[in-house]
């Protein structure tokens, strides 16, 4: 008898706040140690925290892209713990009155059937300090830049299958949050962190099996490796008869396993009281309402834009919604030009290249300039590239570059004619050999012509003109 | 809740408060008071009043704003120990 996984996930996503939830300290990356912090992050006596209200928004905001209810009355509790990466002695979080409820994400499993996961909550808590280990043999340093920095956790119920499904779970999720400008979900940064609830137990038994934890996954692969693994050990335990203990676990990603944490038995008793600094957070409707109106067009929204108004497929529609700076150039460049699938493919083959340099300064409205030249036949292919290569880190205008560099496409039949004429008197020879069936030399003609033609001649034009005069259909 | 010399030790445990052993008892007979103080609140019967939340409280909020943050060398001041920007203490990872 087989066993199956049953698997649940918590996610700690930053998000886009200019500072922290309870202090006004600023939250910027890669700041010097400690320089981010304030007299609430370090929990001096005497201060009190007061919440960020952008971050109330947006934890709305991520509760409302999941589908939960969000709820009127939420309340922040107390949760205690002894490390040092959080002076307070607590971290402030959501304990049994979260801000938001219910929700769920569907998901496309392996076999194209679709699957709900369910998300039990998702609510607001302060981020820990950074401590590292690795500098010293005898201590270690702490830095509290991040101590306080707003996150949302988003918890699902054990409604997930396998590491394949967590994985696509957790991508659908990262793209909401990036799409809906609620987090930027850089997992180098540790701005999106997984945990994984993972048990096992015999088909067809409906009683849980004992459950690890799995913390602090920051990559797809790694969270995808460390599920599998905990999966088989588990598996592996009860068939010697073994039990599985509960118990915390990390993931080394060298080695791909996962080690228990030996942490103490009571390690877990948080004791969650309501925190007394903190009213409870009362959201008015209204307040609700405007931020769901806010939403321009969900993501579910945007990839059914792309397939079904704009008629990109499947593939193309992946890659561009795989990163947000992609669509936001397409988008942006479709304001301005109304040629989807041209816009798309030179994005994909071209622009995809470019896009992440630093000096990459091409604006949507000037590349819709150039896909309209190419479009309406004013320049070849070729052109528009050595157009592109100029204007990505200068945005000159394409327009005035084509003139400037006299790269106008030549279009005129006469004119062509003309010098597909000079070229088959000169190559008496291949036009023999072609008149007798050897077609594969038109790709030479062409080459001749646009050689001829200094790269300008249209190829739709030359080549129906070589056609005609080769009596080729 | 019955507090027994059980409960008090752990308590003391969690909250890193060592607890003198001839003081165990003097904790269990406070603790004790103090949850029937609680319980005798819970029992309370309201005599038909109902408590109503009070709809607009007032509680803090903030704009998104930087409007201060502590200068390093008075972040560290308090540290027992440091080492150049960072505060450190002793290590606190188990290696595997």
């Amino acid at each position: 008898m087989g066993f199956e996984a049953v698997i649940g996930l918590e996610v700690h996503s930053q998000i886009k706040t200019n500072t922290k939830l309870f202090s006004s300290s600023n939250i910027d990356y890669g700041c010097d140690p400690n320089s981010n912090v304030s007299e609430v992050d370090l929990g001096l006596p005497g201060t009190l925290p007061v919440i960020n209200s952008r971050a109330v928004d947006l934890a709305i905001l991520a509760g409302v892209s999941t589908n939960c209810r969000i709820n009127k009355k939420s309340t922040f509790a107390r949760k205690h713990y002894f490390y040092p990466d959080l002076p307070k002695g607590y971290q402030i979080s959501q304990y049994d009155e979260p801000l938001a409820t219910k929700g769920y994400l569907d998901i496309t499993t392996s076999d194209a059937m679709k699957k709900t996961i369910r998300i039990n909550r998702v609510h607001m808590e302060e981020d820990a300090g950074k401590l590292i280990h690795d500098l010293s043999n005898d201590y270690s340093m702490i830095d509290l830049n991040r101590a306080g920095v707003p996150l949302i956790e988003i918890v699902t119920e054990p409604d997930i299958s396998s590491p394949e499904e967590a994985v696509k779970y957790l991508k659908k999720l990262r793209n909401i949050l990036i799409f809906g400008g609620i987090s930027d979900c850089n997992m180098e940064q540790g701005n999106f962190r997984c945990d994984a609830n993972v048990s096992v137990r015999r088909v067809g038994t409906e009683k849980l099996g004992t459950k690890t934890e799995i913390k602090n996954v920051n990559s797809f692969r790694f969270v995808q490796k460390a599920i599998e693994y905990e999966i088989n050990r588990q598996i592996q335990l009860i068939e010697k008869g073994k039990k599985v203990i509960q118990e915390t676990r990390l993931f080394n990603s060298k080695s791909n396993k996962t080690y228990s944490m030996r942490s103490k038995e009571d390690a877990h008793d948080y004791r969650y009281f309501p925190d007394p600094d903190l009213q409870p957070l009362i959201l008015s409707q209204e307040r609700i309402d405007k931020i769901i109106n806010s939403i321009p067009e969900s993501f579910e929204d945007k990839i059914s834009n792309y397939l079904n108004k704009f008629q990109l497929s499947r593939d193309d529609v992946d890659i561009l919604i795989s990163d947000k700076i992609l669509c936001d150039f397409f988008d942006s460049t479709l304001e301005y030009v109304n040629e989807p699938k041209v816009v798309c493919n030179w994005i994909l083959s071209e622009i995809i290249r470019y896009i992440k340099q630093d000096n990459f300064k091409l604006k949507g409205e000037n590349f819709a300039k150039l896909i309209r030249a190419i479009v309406t036949g004013k320049i070849n292919n070729n052109s528009a590239k050595e157009i592109l290569s100029k204007v990505i880190e200068t945005n000159e205008n394409v327009d005035t570059l084509i003139n400037d560099l006299g790269l106008q496409q030549e279009s005129s039949e006469a004119f062509l004619s003309q010098i597909i004429d000079n070229v088959i008197k000169d190559n008496r020879k291949e036009y023999d050999r072609i008149l007798n069936g050897e077609t594969k030399l038109m790709t030479f003609f062409v080459g001749q012509v646009m050689k001829e033609t200094k790269g300008k001649g249209n190829p739709q034009i030359i080549n129906q003109i070589l056609k005609e005069r080769f009596r080729i259909d | 809740m019955s507090v027994d010399k059980e409960l008090v030790l752990k308590i003391s445990k969690l909250s890193r408060i060592s607890i003198e052993d001839d003081k165990i008892d003097s904790f269990i007979k406070s603790f004790s008071e103090i949850l029937a103080y609680i319980d005798l609140l819970n029992s309370a019967s309201e005599n038909g009043l109902k408590i109503k939340e009070k709809r607009n409280v007032h509680y803090s909020i903030r704009d998104d704003e930087l409007i201060s943050k502590l200068p390093i060398d008075e972040v560290l001041k308090n540290a027992p120990r440091k080492d150049g920007n960072f505060f450190i203490v002793k290590k606190v990872i188990e290696e595997d």
